[in-house]
């Protein structure tokens, strides 16, 4: 069962950015979702990661610990991200790491790559592409369902 | 070019202001780090127009456009964090790069970086070591009630810089 627990930003922020490609003009606040699927937690961030959505994350990194299995972090939509977001990534990792569970980030996305080698965590975390259709439907399914929360949050805007 | 912060110190040089934001919340940071990143791309060649020359390869962080727009931001928070609001940010342009600056009322709280043996998961001083990673210098002063802190972003990318990121 499929369980959406954390949500920020709106639908309409996430089709704008849809429309105008990876680096919005917006400056709309990024989204935070999470998916409890049987073999793995899955963490999806989208947009502009930083101090706005630090909350969101602080939700995300504690139900994927307590999830105790792998956990899969896409961030390929990540426009920005500031070191907030960062070291949630980075925490996140080293607390799976602790628990005996490792830290998949779905790419690419040079940018956290990047920000991860800086820092000098970048031993810290997996990476991975999608490589099959049924990986990518299930994220197509798993985006569906966030926007629509999105949509009822934003009061039925479309 | 300097991996430390400078204490005490001014920036060298003749800076030109050209922008300046006064930020006393959160959405106000967005707003300059976006307006800086606006106004430094507008210098920058298309990222799309890439010259042939250049690797396909080229680190996102090899654009001074990233580097201002994320250094600012890190100033900015660092700022409203530990120097209280309202905090004043300014873009100046130089010769051969971009004068970051951000000034706050906390003449007292010293700026200080995570030092470069630090646990990468301990979030204290993360965006200050972002900063110094990413600047070409970066140092601090007080100056009457304010104390600023300061960041020298080149046009071209530091050279260690590059040699990190091209060892991923």
């Amino acid at each position: 069962v499929d369980v959406d627990v954390s949500l920020s930003g709106t639908a309409d922020a996430d089709d704008a950015r849809e429309r105008s490609g990876p680096e919005p003009a917006s400056e709309a606040p990024g989204e935070v979702a999470v998916l409890l699927e049987a073999q793995h937690i899955l963490i999806m961030l989208h947009g502009d990661v930083d101090l706005r959505v630090s909350d969101d994350l602080e939700q995300a990194g504690r139900y994927a610990i307590d999830a105790a299995r792998p956990a899969l972090m896409d961030v390929r939509h990540v426009t920005m991200i500031d070191s907030v977001g960062l070291s949630f990534v980075v925490r996140l990792a080293a607390g799976l790491r602790a628990a005996g569970q490792a830290l998949t980030l779905r790419g690419p996305c040079p940018r956290v790559a990047e920000l991860l080698t800086l820092v000098g965590a970048d031993e810290l975390v997996l990476w991975t592409e999608p490589v099959n259709t049924g990986e990518l439907a299930v994220m197509a399914s798993a985006r569906e369902a966030h926007r629509r929360s999105g949509v009822q949050q934003a009061g039925g805007q479309s | 070019m300097s991996t430390e912060l400078l204490r005490a110190t001014r920036p060298a040089g003749y800076w030109d202001r050209r922008c300046e934001w006064p930020v006393s919340s959160v959405p106000d940071a967005v707003t300059a780090r976006s307006r800086a990143r606006a106004v430094v791309a507008a210098g920058e060649p298309d990222p799309a127009a890439v010259p042939a020359a250049q690797p396909a390869t080229r680190p996102v962080f090899a654009s001074a456009t990233a580097r201002v727009e994320m250094v600012l931001g890190e100033l900015i928070v660092n700022g409203l964090k530990h120097g209280g609001s309202p905090v004043t940010a300014s873009l100046s342009r130089g010769e051969r790069g971009w004068m970051l600056e951000v000034a706050d009322p906390a003449v007292d709280a010293v700026p200080a970086p995570a030092g470069p043996g630090a646990d990468p998961a301990d979030p204290g001083g993360l965006g200050l070591r972002l900063t110094i990673a990413l600047a070409e210098a970066v140092g601090w002063y007080t100056e009457g009630e304010r104390k600023y802190v300061w960041a020298m972003v080149p046009d071209e990318p530091p050279a260690r810089l590059l040699a990190t990121l091209g060892g991923r």
